[in-house]
């Protein structure tokens, strides 16, 4: 997609007001997640990007190495504002999650399976993250979503054939992205929220009553 | 008399106006920077009274941003606007100096009283 033809879609100041909104958003879910990890949460600056449903699975593929594996968690979100959530993690990274929250212990004792445990570690985590995330964006823009429960799609994931699901070919999509990271680990996972074009009308028109509202 | 100088440090065009409609621009002469290493450097330029800073930017983040600021004024006035609301980012904020944390979106109470508090600590200087 060309620059102009992304202008199109958002200008570069409702670009700006969306950065800023998911800047507020994660803030709010790094407190949650600090709470459940009991350690400090980094966010990096959040980038935005449209595109179209075919690139979707290049750009994640692009963004993080495949090389060892991954663990990555679904969550379908529904309102005036619609798409799909991921959380992405690398499999050492779910392992050192595991040991900071002492479940590696406990799966030793109590016999529970190791990949078990720790998809539903997972699961929970981005649970919180991404409900923190679509609801504070959703309440600054007025809307309320409702969530399907999360779905673990393991490493085997094919984002080429979700986007086809959910995305009609021909259209475009909002890809909101995050890292973060826990303080002195090295543990570094992705949020991607992936928006449907029939929500980027209602987007827009929210991002501007929001700039109204802001400034 | 001239005017007082702020200093206002944040990545989004959209928080920096919003910080900017709570500071009466007949009172202040305000600066801008888009990212803490230029908000270093324009600091270190203009030296202004106070400074409103982020900390989620890029290049330089708010933390590295407002420990250069006090290494070049161990007095400077920082207010950092922050979403994060992570106790331990505030305890670490205040300890590397700043005046006050303010929570985003700005409330403008909270902007106007503090630039209240800030004159009344100048004034006394």
């Amino acid at each position: 997609m060309t620059q102009s033809e992304n202008r199109l879609i958002l200008s570069d100041f409702e670009k700006d007001a969306l950065k800023e909104i998911i800047n507020l958003a994660f803030g709010s879910a790094s407190a949650g997640l600090a709470d459940v990890m009991g350690m400090y949460v980094f966010l990096n600056v959040p980038v935005i990007e449209v595109m179209q449903p075919e690139e979707i699975c290049k750009y994640i593929e692009n963004e993080i190495s495949l090389s060892k594996g991954l663990n990555v968690v679904e969550q379908y979100y529904i309102g005036k504002i619609r798409g799909m959530a991921y959380m992405v993690l690398s499999f050492e990274n779910v392992d050192e999650i595991l040991t900071i929250l002492g479940l590696k212990e406990i799966q030793k004792v109590q016999s529970y399976s190791h990949d078990i445990l720790a998809q539903e570690t997972i699961i929970e985590i981005a649970n919180i993250i991404i409900g923190a995330c679509v609801s504070k964006i959703a309440e600054m823009l007025s809307d309320v979503v409702t969530y399907l429960p999360p779905r673990y799609i393991g490493s085997d994931y094919s984002l080429e054939a979700i986007s086809k699901e959910l995305f009609k070919p021909d259209s475009y999509v909002i890809i909101l992205k995050t890292v973060f990271k826990f303080e002195g680990k090295e543990v570094n996972g992705y949020i991607f929220l992936v928006n449907t074009y029939d929500s980027i009308q209602w987007l827009k028109d929210s991002i501007n009553k929001f700039i109204e509202a802001y400034i | 008399m001239s005017k007082r100088k702020v200093l206002v440090v944040d990545d989004s065009l959209l928080a920096r106006m919003a910080v900017k409609k709570h500071i009466n621009a007949e009172a202040f002469e305000i600066y801008e920077a888009n990212d803490g290493a230029k908000g270093v450097a324009l600091y270190k330029e203009i030296m202004p009274d106070f400074v409103f800073l982020d900390l989620t930017m890029p290049v330089m983040d708010g933390f590295k941003a407002l420990e250069e600021i006090k290494k070049i004024n161990p007095n400077a006035l920082v207010v950092v606007l922050t979403a994060d609301i992570q106790i331990k980012t505030t305890e670490k904020i205040m300890e590397l100096g700043a005046y006050k944390v303010l929570k985003k979106p700005p409330v403008k109470e909270e902007i106007e009283n503090t630039i209240k508090e800030i004159i009344n600590i100048l004034e006394r200087v």
